[in-house]
C-alpha cells in the first residue's frame, strides 16, 4: 500500500487553495517578498558596497525572511489539517474509508508541503536576479532553497503534531506557530554562541542559513551541515510519527510508538557523531567528546536509554493478544507483531550504529590507527548487547509470577540494568587490591557488551597488562569472545522465551492469569 | 463468519473511563437482512457501530464483519461497509461530483465505473440536479442524502446507517425509508440504528434492542410480534350489539390471545398470522355473528420495544 493517497492530496489541495485565507496569505507573501527585496537592495546600495555584494547580501536577507515567514505559514497550514477534520466532523467518514491512518496523515502533510513549496518557489525569479548580479553561485542558491525546504518540513511536522494534539484549530494553530518561532530563535541563539554540538542549530531555518554561509558547511572533515539537515529531517519524522499515533487506535499506537523512539535515538546518534567528528579539528575551549573512547561512553549511555525505552514498551497481556491475535511467534510483542518484526528492528539498529561508527572511523580512524574490522567488531558487540537487553525485557514481561504490570516493568528494568552493570561491578570486586586483573575478572568483563566494544577497539589498555587477556588476544580477539558470549546468551534466552510464551497465552485449568 | 451472520460480536465491551457504554454485547446480523438496532439515546448504539467501523477500540470482546476481525483487518472491514454516521460533516469547498470522486478513488474504483456509480447514486438519492453544485451550498437534508450517496457509491454489501433520518424533513424520511427497503430487496445487509421506532418498524426484518449498553433482545421481527401480548389487532364492528358474547366465545379459540367487546365493537388480539385471521372470521360466521366492518392493526415495533426495555441509560 502506498505511503500517501493521491486522491487525499488532491482533496486537500482543492480545499486549501479554494479557501479565502490561502489567497490572502499568497498575496501578502508575494507583496512582502517584493518589498523586502527592494528595501534590501536599496539599503545595500546606499552603503556604497559593490553591486555583486549588494546582490549577495540581499539574497541571504530574503532567504532568511522567507525561512521565517514560510516556517510560520507551514506551521499554520499543517496546524489546521487534523483538527479541521475533527471540527468539521469529517474525520469519521474519512477514517471509515479503506485507507490507512498513516496515508491520511502523510497525505495531509504532503498537500500542505506542496502549498508551502509553491510559495517558496515564488521567490525564485527574485533569486535569479540576485544571481545575475554576480555575487552568488548556483550551488549556493540551490543550497539555500534546500535548507529552507528541510526547515519547512520540520515546521510542517510541528504543525501536524499540534493539529493532532488539539481538538480545536483555534488552539492548534497558535501553538504550532509559537513552537516554530521559538525553535527558530533558540537554534539561532545556539548557532551564534558557537557552542560545540552546533548541529542542534540545524533545527532552525535561520541557523541553518547562517551556517550555510560557512565554506565548511558540507565538507567531509566537519560535516556539520549534513548532520544538521539529517537531524532536522529525523526530528520531522519523529513528530510526524507522533502525530500519527495520536490519530491511531490504541493497540496500533503501542505497536507503532517504537518507531518514534528509534528516530529519537537516530537524532541523538547524529549529534554525537557530529560532536566526535568535529572535536579533533575544531578549536574549542572544552570539546565534549575528544576521542573515540569518549564517544563510546556516550553511546553506551544511549544504549542504556534505548534499553529503558524498550522496557517501557513491555506489552500488557491484553495488548499482546490484540497484536498477535493469539498466534504468537518468538519475537512478537515487544518488537511489534510477526516473526520478522523483531529482526527488522535489530537490523535497523545495527545499521544506525554502523553509520555512526563508520563516520567516526572515517574521520578519526587514520589518526587513531583503528582498523576497520575492529570498529566492526565493537559495533557487533553493541548490537548484540541491545538484542539481549530487549530479550530480557520481554522475558520479564511474560513472567507469570509477577502479576502487576508496573512490577513487571520494574523487573525488566532490574534485569537489563544487571546485565549491563553486573559484570563490571563483579569484576571490580574480584580485582580489588591487585595490580593486574585476575583471569576471573577478565572473563567477567568480557560478558559486558560495552567492555567488549572497548577491547575490540584497544585490546590491551582496558585489561591493564593482564597476561591472561594477552594470551586470549593472541588466539582470538577479546571483542570476539564477548560477541560469542552475547550471541550464545541471546539464543538461550530466545529459546526460553519461546517456551514461556507458549505457556503464557495458553489458558490454564487452575490458577489465575497475571493481572494487568 | 458463522451460520450466515455477516456481522457478529462476542462479549463486546466499550468503556469511556468509568462509564461502560456497551456491556458484553453479543449479536449476530444475518446476511441480507435489514437489522434495526434500536434503543434510547445513550444506550450504546453509536459506540457499537463505531467499533464495527474500526473507529473505536473495544475494551473487551471481539467483532467480525464479513468474517474479518475488526481489530486485525480494519482495511478489509471498511472496504465491505458503506457507513453513514449520526453526526457528520462534508467538505464544503468541493463540488458534489468531486466529493463522490474522492470517495470512489479511496475505495479503489476505476474512474469510469466510479463516474457511472456516482450518476446512479445521485439519481437514487435525488441529487442529479446538484451534481455541479458546491457541497457547502446544499441544504441539511441534501447533505444527508449526499452522505448516503457516498455510502452507496462503492456498492458495498453492508450498509451501516446511524440515525439516517435525523434532521431530515418528512419527505426526506419517506425517501430514505423507501431507499432502505429497496436496498434490502437488492440483498444488501443493512444495519440501521435509530430511536425513531415508527420508521424502523416499516423497513426492518430483524431487530436488536439495546438498553444501558446491554442487548435486551435480538432476532427476526416476527419472533417478537408473535410472542407475548403483541400480534395483530382486529377491530370488528358487528351489525348487532352482542359483541361481549362474541368476545367470550372467541377467548376459547387457540389463535386468539385476547378479545374484548362492548356493544357492537369487538377488539380481538390474535397471532401475527393470516391463518389466525381466517380462523377468527370463520368462527364468528359459524356462530352467526354478522360483521359490518373489519380493520386490522399490527403490533408496532414501539409495543415490542416498550415490552422489552425498562427505560435505563448506560
Amino acid at each position: 500500500m502506498p505511503a500517501i493517497s493521491l486522491p487525499l492530496v488532491r482533496k486537500e489541495l482543492r480545499q486549501s487553495l479554494r479557501a479565502r485565507a490561502t489567497l490572502a496569505v499568497e498575496n501578502l507573501y508575494v507583496l512582502a517578498l517584493v518589498v523586502a527585496a527592494t528595501v534590501s537592495v536599496y539599503l545595500a546600495n546606499q552603503s556604497g558596497v559593490p553591486l555583486w555584494q549588494c546582490g549577495r547580501d540581499a539574497f541571504y536577507a530574503i532567504a532568511a525572511m522567507q525561512s521565517v515567514l514560510l516556517g510560520l505559514v507551514a506551521a499554520a497550514f499543517a496546524g489546521a489539517m487534523v483538527s479541521g477534520e475533527r471540527e468539521q466532523k469529517t474525520e469519521d467518514i474519512l477514517l471509515a474509508a479503506p485507507v490507512r491512518v498513516r496515508q491520511v496523515v502523510r497525505s495531509k502533510l504532503v498537500a500542505a508541503g506542496l502549498i508551502v513549496l509553491a510559495l517558496l518557489l515564488l521567490s525564485l525569479p527574485i533569486s535569479v536576479i540576485f544571481l545575475l548580479l554576480g555575487g552568488l553561485t548556483w550551488p549556493e542558491v540551490a543550497m539555500a532553497y534546500l535548507i529552507t525546504a528541510v526547515w519547512l518540513t520540520l515546521a510542517l511536522s510541528i504543525g501536524l503534531l499540534s493539529s493532532a494534539m488539539f481538538q480545536r484549530t483555534i488552539a492548534a494553530v497558535p501553538f504550532a506557530i509559537v513552537v516554530t518561532a521559538t525553535l527558530d530563535l533558540i537554534s539561532l541563539g545556539i548557532a551564534q554562541s558557537g557552542w560545540a554540538p552546533s548541529a542542534i542549530a540545524g533545527l532552525g531555518g535561520l541557523a541553518l542559513l547562517q551556517n550555510a554561509a560557512s565554506p565548511d558547511f558540507f565538507s567531509l572533515k566537519v560535516p556539520i551541515g549534513a548532520v544538521s539537515l539529517l537531524l532536522c529531517l529525523s526530528l520531522a519524522i519523529c513528530l510526524t510519527e507522533s502525530a500519527l499515533d495520536r490519530v491511531r487506535l490504541a493497540h496500533r499506537r503501542r505497536a507503532a510508538s517504537q518507531r518514534i523512539w528509534l528516530m529519537v535515538w537516530l537524532c541523538l546518534l547524529s549529534l554525537l557523531t557530529l560532536g566526535a567528528a568535529a572535536a579533533p579539528d575544531q578549536e574549542m575551549a572544552s570539546p565534549p567528546w575528544d576521542d573515540l573512547l569518549g564517544f563510546l561512553s556516550c553511546q553506551a549511555g544511549l544504549i542504556v536509554v534505548f534499553a529503558v525505552v524498550f522496557v517501557s514498551q513491555v506489552p500488557r497481556k491484553a495488548d499482546l493478544k490484540a497484536l498477535t491475535g493469539g498466534r504468537v511467534g518468538p519475537m512478537d510483542g515487544i518488537f511489534g507483531s510477526g516473526p520478522l518484526a523483531g529482526a527488522r528492528y535489530v537490523v535497523l539498529l545495527s545499521v544506525l550504529i554502523l553509520v555512526g561508527w563508520t563516520a567516526i572511523w572515517w574521520v578519526n580512524g587514520p589518526s587513531l590507527e583503528l582498523p576497520g574490522w575492529r570498529a566492526a567488531l565493537g559495533t557487533a558487540c553493541l548490537v548484540a548487547g541491545i538484542w539481549v537487553a530487549a530479550l530480557l525485557a520481554q522475558f520479564a514481561a511474560l513472567c507469570r509470577r509477577v502479576r502487576r504490570g508496573w512490577a513487571r516493568r520494574v523487573l525488566a528494568g532490574v534485569l537489563v540494568a544487571l546485565f549491563f552493570i553486573g559484570p563490571p561491578a563483579l569484576q571490580a570486586w574480584f580485582w580489588r587490591g591487585q595490580d593486574v586483573p585476575p583471569p576471573s575478572s577478565v572473563v567477567l568483563l568480557l560478558t559486558n557488551p560495552f567492555a567488549g566494544c572497548i577491547v575490540s577497539f584497544d585490546p590491551v589498555a582496558p585489561m591493564h597488562g593482564s597476561p591472561f587477556a594477552e594470551r586470549i588476544e593472541s588466539i582470538i580477539p577479546l571483542g570476539a569472545c564477548t560477541l560469542l558470549f552475547l550471541l550464545a546468551f541471546g539464543l538461550c534466552l530466545l529459546f526460553v522465551l519461546w517456551r514461556v510464551r507458549l505457556g503464557y497465552l495458553t489458558p490454564r485449568c487452575s490458577g489465575s492469569a497475571p493481572a494487568d | 463468519m458463522a451460520g450466515g451472520a455477516i456481522i457478529r460480536t462476542e462479549d463486546l465491551t466499550v468503556r469511556y473511563d468509568a462509564l461502560t457504554a456497551v456491556d458484553s454485547l453479543s449479536l449476530e446480523v444475518p446476511e441480507g437482512s435489514v437489522y434495526g438496532f434500536i434503543g434510547p439515546n445513550g444506550a450504546g448504539k453509536t459506540s457499537t457501530i463505531r467499533v464495527l467501523m474500526t473507529l473505536l477500540e473495544a475494551a473487551e470482546g471481539r467483532a467480525w464483519v464479513g468474517g474479518h476481525d475488526v481489530n486485525e483487518e480494519p482495511e478489509q472491514v471498511r472496504s465491505l461497509i458503506g457507513y453513514m454516521p449520526d453526526f457528520f460533516g462534508v467538505y464544503d469547498h468541493l463540488f458534489v461530483w468531486e466529493y463522490l470522486e474522492l470517495f470512489g478513488d479511496l475505495h479503489g474504483l476505476p474512474r469510469a465505473s466510479a463516474r457511472e456509480r456516482a450518476e446512479y447514486v445521485l439519481a437514487v438519492c435525488d441529487l442529479q440536479t446538484k451534481r455541479d453544485a458546491m457541497v457547502g451550498g446544499l441544504s441539511r437534508g441534501m447533505k444527508q442524502r449526499l452522505c448516503l450517496a457516498r455510502a452507496l457509491l462503492p456498492d458495498p454489501p453492508i450498509l451501516i446507517l446511524d440515525e439516517p433520518a435525523s434532521g431530515v424533513d418528512p419527505t426526506g424520511r419517506y425517501q430514505i425509508r423507501q431507499l432502505i427497503r429497496r436496498l434490502g430487496d437488492e440483498g444488501k445487509t443493512i444495519f440501521v440504528s435509530s430511536h425513531i421506532l415508527l420508521e424502523l418498524g416499516e423497513v426492518c426484518d430483524h431487530v436488536g434492542i439495546i438498553e444501558a449498553g446491554r442487548l435486551r433482545a435480538s432476532g427476526p421481527l416476527e419472533q417478537f410480534v408473535g410472542a407475548g401480548e403483541a400480534g395483530r389487532l382486529l377491530r370488528v364492528r358487528l351489525l348487532t350489539s352482542d359483541a361481549d358474547r362474541a368476545a367470550e366465545m372467541l377467548r376459547g379459540v387457540d389463535v386468539v390471545h385476547d378479545a374484548t367487546g362492548a356493544a357492537a365493537s369487538l377488539d380481538i388480539r390474535i397471532h401475527d398470522d393470516d391463518n389466525a385471521h381466517a380462523e377468527v372470521l370463520a368462527q364468528l360466521s359459524a356462530a352467526g355473528f354478522r360483521i359490518g366492518h373489519i380493520a386490522e392493526e399490527r403490533a408496532s415495533l414501539e409495543d415490542i420495544y416498550r415490552r422489552m426495555t425498562k427505560g435505563e441509560l448506560a
